[in-house]
């Protein structure tokens, strides 16, 4: 299936500058659209949640099938359980459009994924969750977060350069934004524009 | 197999049934507890192949095929033979495997180098000493993902019975491939995303510590990154992680020097 140019686009922003190149994104994205497409009725689209230093990025990709209907089911499966490399609180969600399309794929897949000792235990909870995410009315495809987070990203440079330690940088960050009731991004903003001016070399 | 007295149809010998009924039910009990989300695909792939082996009398060896757009995208073996005689299947194109997933039906053939269905494939295999195959469409409600090849030496080995074995288990099999599929799709995407996200913010944190030495905006930081890059030929990833460890030692230093 192929994605559209926006979303080939943000994702090879994303991978700016990393040994990982867009391109092999757009190639996982696509393969996993393509696998989803055939394996589930109606299907409308996923969202993709990873966590750095413990802030939200969204990938949501949103199928021709979703536009002009309702997206009425969905099921969500832990990261973690999907994929080893990827830190707690991060989920992949499947949407449908068709009622019911995602119950035999949930119960097979929160069968495999379960431990084997606990699967018998009834006070288990249930490793995925359907119709708990459904997506809001303005819900678009793209990468979410990405931009709010490079800010921090950036942030945190800066708070490194003057003997932060990086070990608790995020914390600090979030400890000054917070005291000044400011949110971590704006606080961010904030500090790089204050960079510019107090720079710790002289400017060429 | 042994002939009715009443009606003349076949029965097995009760001992038989029993015994083919444990290696089927043992065979989908593996499958039921694969799991998928831990396992590399080709590995899960390997492993329902096994189960098949087990749960079909007789059989040699295994053979699993992933279709991917009505193409064989992957496969499996349980034995080098397999291997070499799906090679021939796939390099001239045509085979039981072939017919069983075009056609989504199962496929058995008792005698394979006189078999006039695949007449360049047949005598091939026949030379190899395979006579023998069962190959069963993988189907779920979407259609046909893939296919599963059992082989076996002998002549005729494959009857009705074991075509009935075959089909018990090609039906879970099916659903389990197709969900080691998604899985796996999902780890790839979700890992190298992961990664991907990982790098960028060390360079975005290295842009950080330009601006703060040089009182540069946040686009000319990255632009020098990106030239000093290009000039040492060296990622810009690694160029970054370099100013940030750099950054950091620094940041130490003056800080043991200040005590």
């Amino acid at each position: 299936m192929e994605l559209s140019t926006r979303m080939s686009d943000q994702l090879s922003l994303l991978a700016l500058g990393t040994v990982h190149d867009g391109s092999g994104l757009v190639g996982d994205l696509a393969a996993l659209t393509s696998t989803l497409t055939e394996a589930v009725s109606g299907y409308a689209g996923l969202r993709l949640t990873l966590l750095h230093a413990d802030r939200r990025v969204r990938l949501t990709a949103l199928s021709p099938v979703a536009e002009g209907r309702d997206i009425v089911t969905s099921l969500r499966m832990p990261l973690p359980t999907v994929a080893g490399t990827t830190g707690e609180g991060g989920d992949l969600v499947v949407w449908s459009a068709v009622p019911g399309a995602l119950v035999d794929l949930s119960a097979d897949v929160g069968h495999v994924l379960s431990d084997p000792a606990d699967r018998l235990v009834p006070s288990t909870p249930s490793l995925v969750e359907l119709d708990s995410d459904l997506p809001t009315r303005g819900t678009r495809s793209g990468v979410q977060g990405l931009d709010e987070l490079a800010t921090i990203s950036r942030a945190t440079g800066v708070l490194i350069a003057l003997g932060q330690d990086p070990r608790t940088v995020h914390d600090v960050l979030d400890a000054r934004a917070a005291a000044e009731g400011l949110t971590a991004e704006a606080w961010s903003e904030r500090l790089l524009r204050g960079a510019r001016a107090e720079s710790t070399e002289p400017r060429a | 197999m042994a002939a009715d007295e009443k009606d003349g149809t076949t029965t097995l010998p009760l001992e038989q049934h029993d015994a083919e009924q444990d290696d089927l039910a043992s065979s989908l009990r593996g499958l039921s507890v694969l799991s998928t989300g831990a396992l590399p695909l080709q590995e899960l792939l390997t492993r329902v192949a096994h189960y098949a082996v087990q749960a079909i009398p007789r059989a040699d060896g295994a053979g699993l095929t992933l279709l991917e757009q009505r193409r064989a995208d992957m496969i499996v073996t349980t034995a080098d033979f397999v291997g070499e005689v799906d090679g021939v299947q796939y390099g001239i194109g045509e085979g039981p495997c072939i017919t069983a997933a075009r056609d989504g039906v199962t496929v058995v053939s008792g005698s394979l180098g006189g078999d006039p269905r695949w007449p360049r494939f047949g005598g091939r295999v026949a030379r190899m000493g395979v006579h023998s195959a069962l190959s069963l469409p993988l189907i779920t409600s979407d259609g046909v993902v893939g296919a599963m090849n059992v082989y076996a030496r002998a002549k005729h080995v494959f009857d009705d019975r074991a075509a009935e074995l075959g089909e018990l288990f090609a039906v879970p099999a099916a659903v389990a491939v197709q969900n080691a599929r998604v899985l796996a799709d999902a780890r790839r995407l979700a890992e190298r995303l992961q990664t991907t996200l990982d790098e960028r913010m060390v360079v975005e944190r290295a842009v950080g510590v330009v601006m703060s030495r040089s009182g540069v905006d946040d686009v000319e930081a990255l632009a020098r990154l990106t030239r000093l890059s290009q000039h040492e030929h060296v990622k810009l990833v690694q160029i970054a992680r370099t100013l940030v460890d750099e950054a950091v030692r620094r940041a130490r230093a003056t800080s043991t020097e200040e005590r």
